[in-house]
């Protein structure tokens, strides 16, 4: 059997990345949207 | 001709209604934690191949999810534009970047697996270069998308892009495929070898269904993002 | 032909004439075009090893990789034109059917990237020195076949990133993937043309192209109007 352990490895790896990264991505947008609405919330008066 | 009614004042987007944990995301996340245990732990190599055939259990989902993107994107900009309803637009949004990213795990994936296989990183090969294709019409529709600002404007544009970009993609693979005939390049081996086992059968399948899990889960996450963007953008624009 | 279609391409043939006679008072894009084209192919040229690669394997590339960039520079001006003075919206006021205003400027496109090309080939050739020989009508077949692709796509394109902040890096951006399907064809068939293959031998490129443009010069033409407001 060929010796091709690390490819399967590095594949993997960066799949399971680039899934949590983006997961990451929407959950840090989606706060920044919601502390931006809070702010405007306390700051204008006006309700969201 | 009389307005249309959307055209004037928008009706404002309910914020999202969902708080809380989103449990689509949560039985997504186990099933595909579950699909990679098998994977990687549960199931045997391949002689051939080695270990580098196990990166095909996630190699080929991510290509399924990608062009499926494609299409549920195109096919919500063609009823956004009859039916005009703002979803329908976060969906095709929400799908096309999702889209790009599972595009982007296959142009990853694909020469990992292809340089120990193939003895080469990019071999041109037609399933390959049809994604390199998509990938582009995921960024140029999302690139599109960030040029515009008037949300109605960016719909309709959107809408005729994506669909002509689903258009496209059969006169890609035929023009790419024909190429491939004529200039044959050298191939090692038959890489995917429809006789799999059984043992590995069920793992292709499984993970095949946690990447379509996770695709759904994915795009709602996008949307309600979408969904209180557009709110907190019709709330500041209420004010002026 | 019915009445209606008739009348689509009546006016649309009226706004081709307007938009090719606004060019040629100026001709400033179409000279600018050829220029651009003749300034490619002498750049090609010198990027280019003579004793690695004979000049019939190099020169279907030329051709066509500067038909694609060159094509793409004269797209532009079709809605430029309308950007002065808010004219677009008087052509749209006009009581012309949606369609014909979008084939017009194709149309005037496609006379723009074909002038463009009568002027390519030959230069290419000349350059290279192709036997070109009994492949030149083939050749120029090929060549009208893939400009009334490209300007299919590429005047709808245009006309939609004229109304974006990125005009100029948009354009490309969007279109270029729409390109890829018409000069794989249109490159290989040339290239067993100058090689001397018989024309049936390329038949298989020419149906791609020719699949090509009647369905995307259809699904253009009809997302036309789409992208205009209601």
């Amino acid at each position: 059997m060929p010796d091709n352990v690390a490819y399967f490895h590095a594949a993997y790896a960066a799949t399971i990345a680039l899934l949590i990264g983006y997961a990451v991505s929407i959950v840090v947008r989606r706060r920044r949207v919601a502390q931006r609405r809070a702010q405007r919330a306390t700051a204008g008066g006006r309700g969201a | 001709m009389t307005p249309a009614p959307t055209g004037s004042a928008p009706a404002p987007t309910a914020p999202t209604a969902r708080t809380g944990i989103d449990w689509v995301a949560v039985v997504a996340a186990l099933v595909t934690v579950a699909a990679f245990v098998r994977a990687i732990w549960f199931t045997p190599p391949d002689l051939l191949q080695g270990y580098a055939q196990k990166i095909m259990y996630v190699h080929v989902p991510t290509i399924w999810v990608a062009f499926l993107a494609l299409g549920l994107s195109a096919l919500s900009g063609a009823f956004w534009l009859f039916l005009k309803d703002p979803r329908l637009d976060r969906f095709a949004e929400s799908s096309a970047e999702v889209g790009v990213v599972f595009t982007t795990g296959v142009l990853v994936t694909g020469p990992i697996w292809a340089k120990p296989i193939w003895g080469a990183w990019w071999v041109w090969d037609a399933r390959l270069t049809l994604t390199l294709v998509l990938w582009f019409l995921f960024l140029g529709y999302l690139v599109l998308r960030g040029a515009i600002d008037d949300r109605e404007l960016r719909a309709r544009y959107s809408a005729v892009v994506g669909l002509l970009g689903a258009l496209l993609i059969p006169f890609v693979h035929l023009s790419v495929y024909i190429f491939r005939t004529q200039h044959p390049m050298p191939v090692v081996a038959n890489p995917e070898g429809i006789q799999m086992p059984a043992v590995m059968q069920v793992t292709f399948f499984f993970s095949l269904f946690a990447f379509t899990l996770m695709y759904v889960a994915f795009v709602r996450a996008r949307m309600a993002l979408a969904t209180d963007r557009d709110a907190l953008e019709d709330a500041s624009t209420a004010e002026r | 032909m019915t009445d209606p279609t008739r009348g689509i391409l009546v006016s649309a043939w009226v706004i081709a004439r307007k938009d090719l006679a606004i060019e040629f008072r100026t001709r400033s894009a179409f000279l600018s075009a050829i220029v651009f084209t003749l300034l490619s192919i002498v750049v090609f040229f010198f990027a280019w090893d003579p004793t690695a690669v004979g000049p019939l394997d190099l020169a279907p590339g030329v051709l066509w990789v500067t038909f694609t960039f060159s094509g793409m520079l004269g797209l532009h001006r079709a809605f430029a034109v309308e950007a002065r003075d808010g004219a677009m919206d008087a052509l749209l006021l006009a009581p012309v059917p949606r369609e014909s205003i979008f084939l017009g400027k194709l149309l005037a496109n496609l006379a723009f990237v074909l002038g463009v090309q009568t002027v390519a080939l030959p230069a290419v050739s000349l350059f290279y020195n192709l036997p070109l020989g009994a492949a030149a009508l083939p050749i120029a077949g090929v060549l009208v076949l893939a400009s009334i692709g490209l300007v299919s796509v590429g005047t709808l394109f245009a006309g939609m990133t004229a109304n974006t902040r990125m005009t100029e890096l948009l354009l490309p951006v969007l279109a270029l993937p729409f390109f890829i399907p018409v000069v794989i064809p249109a490159a290989q068939s040339t290239a067993d043309l100058l090689a001397g293959r018989p024309l049936a031998d390329v038949f298989v490129w020419l149906r791609i192209l020719l699949a090509f443009d009647l369905v995307f010069l259809f699904a253009c033409t009809v997302a036309f109007p789409f992208t205009l407001e209601d």
